[in-house]
């Protein structure tokens, strides 16, 4: 087997050859920049050791072929080495792969190594645990060395002769805690494999340890696994292994790193190998060890297989039966290949592909989905139950049970048939469509008491820390978890632990949804567990040696805090803080406070002296760490209590002054930090006082270097600036020169964190010093050539103006403003331009007002020119400058040349872009809206027609802004335009309704009501009724809306007749538009439907007695709109009787129609008074059936707390009903009469 | 919103002066029953709905806020301008499934 060098080096060169075929493109038609440059990186003289690298490479390739007794199609592919040989060729030539972006990502795989500490943690085994809750009292724990980070006591190995170093590993690094070595007995062949092993990657997946018995590979000799080379290996395997894991003593450690392609890509040689196994052994045994299988394949390997195989099933040839279905088969004729042509020889691809590509005529294709499959590992056949599921793979390993087809639920024992009714749930839930998904998360939810909490959790948690988890499906066991904690309640207490292990990281995570889950679950289970067990389970972890484990707790417990309340946790806090066993625990309480200042805000105040005497020795602590979380979280606490508490804060001003002097770095920063949020609570005087004080050192820390010390220093003059107590002069001459020296310099724009203070700090001390000191240091700036800085100097621009306006400006810093903000405007570059020179010259512009007028003709002049660009965003910006001066253009007098921009941007209608036609159709509108309709250049009745095409634009700015323009016209100057004109608007708008923007469907339907108004209501009106035949909901529905519009503008009288008739349609659509459009008339018609009351009733009682669910819901809902606005007009007779038809329905259960019955309820409740009903309630208040009473006293409690004085005269009288005296006798002959009687 | 979407929760404490937002996409709704029309009472939120950054953003979605916030002539005759603060103050299902499904097709 081994080769000689030359012989290697040959093969080198031919798979290199491969290598750049696997690169993905066809270098004869597209060149071959990239993966020609990266082949020089080769080195081409290959280490003679590297053979040795390689007999192992192959030796352990075949043992693991030997063992994986693999499905037949495996035989076709290619020598395993082959294989990694490409792909490790492909990796190295074409790092980025082209398709990467596309591909879904998995949570393990975006999170930085920090977050990835949280899948490091252990997830001890529920049934331990559990059983050792149940013997021990509540609150102790189990597992606490686990927690505290300290390896579990592992059984003592017999002492390992010294010449096999199997113990490097333990040395080398702390021992990883996992699961299995946590112990079960059924497991410790396979323990004892794993703990020996100590290559497994560190996101091992925590599973259950209770393996199946059946399980073979622990029978199995582990297959010796080329992992990480940097990790020690147990030489027991090393007899001939490969150079970089050889002993150190015969290589040096420059030897290993040195650059050869063989260490280059160690992650995919190893992630190939370790991923081999499972791929390959499709079917066989490998899937029943799922758990440790799975947690050894790298996510980014599970990942490129299934992604290889996707684009592997895509890019094969089309085979000629497919070409027959594409294409008729007659009229074509099947053209012979040129002779020059040569098929693209690309052994790597074939190598690696399934064997989908008919090689030979002979060979019979197996169906796709098989073949898919099967390279993946995957049986075939899914049980009837989960047909309609996709799968991934790894989900054929975590949910392997339920998967066989021919297993039958009903020979297991009853524990195991719920958990696999359970994993049936949980794999429905993960991958079914949206309804399957529904129903699952219902019945998990339903039954979950049923279940039970352990299986429950015992599945869902172990899923939640696979390492293959992607974003939504963590999002969907989350909402698992949410879901069956609400239904266990109490239940849970024994699990809090585990979910908490599971959820804690999610708090920290970078994603803002999954930080608000993470929330929302932990305060859920507070709230079922109590505090004591929360207490009592997260108490180990506040002095956890991992800074991670402590982080995490520090903010569940905030959140704790924040769902039971601070004065509960306020003494267990002042225990933690005040700790004297560790600092680790002082820190984490208080960044507990922190976090729940940050959590709570001014929800804190009441509690702020008892929170602040409690961290307030941390400003004095021994450890610098707690000194800094401790500035930090008094910093919150300012923060969240502004502008109230100052009293509070008190004990710690001393220690904060002197700290700002003793301390340098980082805790200068905090400590300035904190001080920067007090000052803004304080007195006027005191804060004058202490903001002169800060202020020495804040100009000092100026020209600090540090980052974070910038930031930090802008915050604080942001704060003392801003103090009503600082003086204006004190500020000018003090403060702003060397503020403006060290932070309006070049390199501040170009951090996005700096830009933002400096230009925020800007306007504070604008708003101190006025607007002329400002805008006159900056004016030349506007001219500066750096894009970022000038962007910085127009924002504070816009900004200072914006706020404080310009009066106090000089006609000859205006005239420099004008002149920069136009130099600025026309210097933009058109990519990357956010519009900052746009808005800062149209807010200056507004604010001038009268004093633009002459700057207008030259602006009115660039905007011309622009117009004109050839690049687009120049065009847009333009126009969007017509719209935000047009107003100004008016104050001015301009009307003349405002006609003239109409005229101008009427030319660009037919502008192509449709971004640049959206502005210039606004510009548009906002001239029309100042000049005024009678006065638009051009005139309207040559607008209109030309604006008619432009509503078939698909764009929705294009649309949005086209639809508000001609609502405008149909508004104030449809008599501009012929009837038919508008009809054929009317029939574009019908399509406008089904636009997916709302403020477009608004204004189409706005403009219904303006056209109806102008033309008469008749023909709108058939239009807009035939159009409530169509099939689509949001058209319907548009539909209703605008006749209801056509309605209350044209008076109901003129429509309501149509609309009856129109209900005698037989058609659940018409008639249900009919119903619905009558509820909103009724709502925007108010008082005025007693007109009509009597005549729509019967149409009404009509639908309040149809069969169809829906129908009764709209008449309910026209019903309670009717109630409400005829309510006080004395129509009694007609609400009781259509009451009548309302009330058989409140036994109904679909949500929307109850209702839409109890909103149809509560209005006749104020229309007839609370007593009519309470008399229809009473029947029903006291009824045997639990279902009955409970919706009648749904509706009392609403009417209860509605009108409970309006009750009382309705009340039955209960003076006939007997009374036992206490003799038992009964009295029914007292006399009695209450008060009301007397009046009544 | 909350009348479409039952899941979501409204902070009801005690409203103070402050009337809440709403942003471009639910001006003009009744912020109990989404009607678009006869927008009758400020809608007030409590302290602790103002608070930081919530200061300004919609009270029904979050976003920028850029109009008051009323309560409909409707829901004003049936008293429930008098039920508490009506901030949502969590996210909706609807939202975050949509956000995660979204989340699948992006780079």
């Amino acid at each position: 087997m081994r080769k000689s060098a030359k012989e290697t080096e040959q093969g080198t060169a031919a798979r290199v050859a491969f290598g750049t075929e696997v690169a993905g493109f066809d270098e004869e038609l597209y060149g071959a920049p990239g993966p020609l440059r990266a082949r020089d990186d080769y080195v081409t003289s290959i280490n003679p050791q590297e053979s040795d690298a390689e007999k192992q490479k192959d030796d352990d390739v075949d043992a693991a072929f030997l063992q994986s007794k693999k499905p037949a199609s495996a035989s076709i592919t290619a020598p395993q080495y082959l294989i990694e040989e490409a792909a490790a060729a492909s990796a190295k030539l074409n790092p980025q792969d082209p398709f990467k972006q596309f591909m879904p990502k998995t949570i393990a795989e975006q999170q930085n190594s920090y977050l990835a500490r949280g899948l490091k943690r252990v997830l001890s085994p529920l049934r331990a645990q559990h059983a050792a809750d149940a013997s021990k009292p509540a609150g102790s724990r189990v597992e606490q060395n686990v927690a505290n980070g300290k390896p579990p006591a592992t059984p003592d190995k017999p002492p390992l002769p010294p010449s096999t170093p199997t113990a490097i590993p333990s040395t080398n690094r702390p021992k990883r805690k996992r699961r299995w070595d946590v112990v079960a007995d059924t497991a410790t062949t396979v323990t004892k494999t794993q703990s020996e092993d100590s290559n497994l990657p560190p996101n091992a997946v925590p599973v259950p340890d209770v393996l199946p018995p059946s399980a073979p590979s622990s029978t199995k000799p582990p297959i010796p696994k080329a992992t990480r080379w940097d990790a020690p290996i147990p030489t027991t395997t090393l007899g001939s292994r490969s150079r970089w894991d050889a002993t150190p003593g015969t290589m040096s450690m420059s030897q290993v790193t040195k650059k050869s392609r063989w260490d280059k890509t160690p992650m995919v040689q190893a992630a190939t190998t370790a991923g081999a196994t499972p791929i390959l052994g499709a079917g066989s045994s490998a899937v029943n060890t799922p758990f440790v299988q799975n947690g050894a394949v790298p996510p980014e390997l599970v990942n490129a297989s299934r992604w290889q195989a996707d684009i592997e099933m895509r890019n094969r040839p089309i085979t000629d039966q497919e070409l027959d279905e594409l294409l008729p088969s007659d009229g074509y004729t099947i053209l012979e290949p040129p002779t020059s042509y040569k098929p693209v020889q690309t052994p790597a691809r074939l190598l690696m592909k399934t064997p989908a590509v008919p090689q030979t005529p002979l060979y019979n294709l197996p169906t796709e989905s098989e073949v898919a499959r099967e390279t993946l590992g995957i049986p075939v056949e899914l049980p009837d139950t989960l047909k309609s599921i996709q799968m991934k793979p790894e989900d054929y390993k975590n949910f392997a049970k339920v998967l066989d087809k021919n297993s039958k639920d009903e020979d297991l024992p009853a524990e195991e048939q719920v958990e696999r009714k359970i994993m049936r749930l949980l794999l429905k839930i993960k991958n079914g469509t949206p309804n399957v998904r529904k129903v699952a998360m219902r019945q998990i939810s339903e039954k979950a008491r049923e279940f039970g909490a352990e299986p429950l959790l015992k599945q869902i948690l172990p899923l939640l820390m696979s390492p293959t988890l992607e974003h939504q499906e963590r999002h969907l066991y989350v909402k698992v978890v949410d879901r069956i904690l609400h239904k266990l309640g109490e239940l849970v207490r024994p699990h809090v632990r585990h979910i908490l292990v599971v959820i804690e990281p999610m708090l920290i995570d970078d994603d803002y949804y999954a930080r608000v889950e993470g929330r929302e679950i932990i305060s859920n289970l507070a709230k079922a567990a109590g505090l004591p067990t929360m207490i009592s389970t997260m108490r180990p972890d506040i002095d956890h040696q991992d800074e991670f484990v402590r982080n995490t707790t520090a903010r569940a417990f905030a959140v704790v805090t924040s769902a039971l309340g601070i004065p509960s946790m306020l003494p267990f806090l002042r225990a933690v803080c005040g700790s004297k066993k560790s600092w680790e625990a002082r820190h984490t309480g208080i960044k507990t406070v922190q976090q729940t200042a940050i959590l709570m805000g001014v929800a804190v105040l009441p509690h702020l002296k008892e929170l602040v005497e409690i961290i307030q020795s941390g400003l004095l602590d021994e450890q610098g760490k707690v000194r800094l979380i401790t500035a930090h979280a008094l910093a919150n606490l300012a923060e969240a209590s502004a502008p109230y508490g100052i009293e509070s804060f008190d004990p710690v001003l001393a220690p904060l002054w002197q700290g700002i002097r003793l301390h340098r770095g980082k805790t200068l920063a905090a400590f300035l930090k904190a001080i920067g949020f007090i000052i803004p609570l304080m007195d006027p005087e005191y804060a004058n006082h202490y903001a002169r004080e800060v202020n020495s050192i804040l100009i000092r820390e100026f020209k600090s270097p540090d980052e974070e010390m910038k930031t930090v220093v802008l915050k604080v003059v942001m704060q003392c600036v801003s103090c009503s107590g600082v003086e204006p002069r004190y500020v000018r001459e003090d403060l702003a020169p060397e503020y403006f020296r060290c932070f309006w310099i070049r390199r501040m724009a170009l951090d996005r964190r700096n830009f933002r203070g400096v230009v925020d700090t800007t306007l504070q001390i604008a708003m101190k010093i006025g607007v002329s000191d400002v805008l006159g240091r900056l004016v030349g700036d506007l001219k500066d050539e750096s894009d970022p800085y000038r962007r910085m100097v127009l924002e504070t621009v816009e900004n200072v103006t914006d706020k404080l306006g310009l009066s106090d400006i000089n006609s000859a810093l205006e005239a420099r403003l004008i002149d920069g903000l136009l130099f600025a405007f026309q210097a933009q570059g058109n990519y990357n331009d956010s519009g900052s020179a746009l808005r800062a010259l149209s807010v200056v512009i507004r604010k001038l007002d009268r004093r633009a007028k002459p700057y207008l003709n030259q602006i009115v002049g660039i905007i011309k020119w622009r117009l004109n660009n050839k690049s687009a965003k120049i065009r847009e910006h333009a126009a969007d400058l017509v719209c935000k001066i047009a107003e100004v253009m008016k104050v001015c007098g301009e009307d003349a040349l405002m006609g003239h921009m109409g005229t101008v941007l009427f030319e660009y209608l037919g502008e192509e872009f449709p971004d640049v036609l959206g502005s210039i159709l606004r510009a548009m509108k906002s001239i029309v809206e100042v000049i005024g309709i009678n006065d638009m250049q051009p005139p309207i009745n040559e607008l209109l027609p030309r604006l008619t095409p432009i509503l078939k634009n698909r764009h929705e700015k294009v649309q949005e802004n086209c639809i508000i323009l001609v609502g405008k016209i149909a508004n104030k100057g449809a008599h501009f335009v012929s009837p038919k004109e508008w009809m054929r608007i009317c029939f574009e708008l019908l399509e406008l309704l089904k636009a997916p923007i709302k403020a477009i469907r608004k204004s189409a339907v706005a403009t219904f009501g303006y056209i109806a108004k102008a033309i008469g209501p008749s023909n709108v009106l058939t239009t807009l009724l035939n159009n409530l035949k169509v099939q689509e909901r949001t058209q319907r529905v548009c539909t209703t809306v605008a006749i209801a519009i056509v309605a209350e503008t044209c008076q109901p009288y003129t429509v309501l007749p149509s609309m009856m008739n129109e209900y005698r349609i037989p058609e659940l659509h018409v008639q249900n538009g009919i119903l619905k459009s009558l509820s909103f008339l009724f709502e925007y018609i108010r008082d005025m439907a007693g007109d009509y009351i009597y005549a729509v009733t019967p149409m009404l009682e009509d639908a309040l007695i149809d069969r169809d669910l829906v129908h009764r819901q709209t008449a309910c809902t026209a019903v309670g709109h009717l109630a409400l606005g005829v309510r006080g007009l004395g129509l009694e007779d007609a609400l009781i009787h259509l009451l009548n038809h309302v009330w058989p329905n409140i036994f109904e259960t679909s949500p929307h129609v109850i209702n839409a019955v109890i909103s149809a309820i509560q209005g006749c409740a104020v229309a007839l008074g609370p007593g009519p009903i309470l008399m229809y309630l009473l029947q029903g208040l006291f009824h045997p059936a639990r279902k009955v009473r409970d919706v009648y006293w749904r509706i009392y409690n609403g009417i209860y707390i509605y009108a409970q004085e309006g009750l009382v005269p309705s009340y039955p009288s209960l003076s006939t009903v007997d009374i036992e005296n206490e003799d038992n006798e009964v009295e029914d002959d007292r006399y009695e009469r209450h008060e009301l009687f007397l009046i009544v | 919103m909350s009348r479409h979407h039952p899941d979501l929760v409204m902070c009801r404490k005690q409203p103070g002066i402050v009337t809440g937002r709403l942003c471009e996409r639910c001006e003009g709704k009744c912020v109990i029953c989404d009607s678009l029309v006869s927008q009758t009472t400020p809608a007030r939120i409590c302290d602790e709905c103002n608070y930081g950054s919530f200061q300004g953003k919609c009270i029904v979605c979050g976003n920028q806020g850029v109009a008051d916030a009323y309560y409909c002539i409707e829901c004003t005759i049936l008293e429930k301008d008098r039920d508490g603060c009506p901030k949502i103050v969590n996210v909706g299902t609807a939202k975050i499934d949509l956000v995660y499904e979204k989340k699948k097709y992006k780079r």
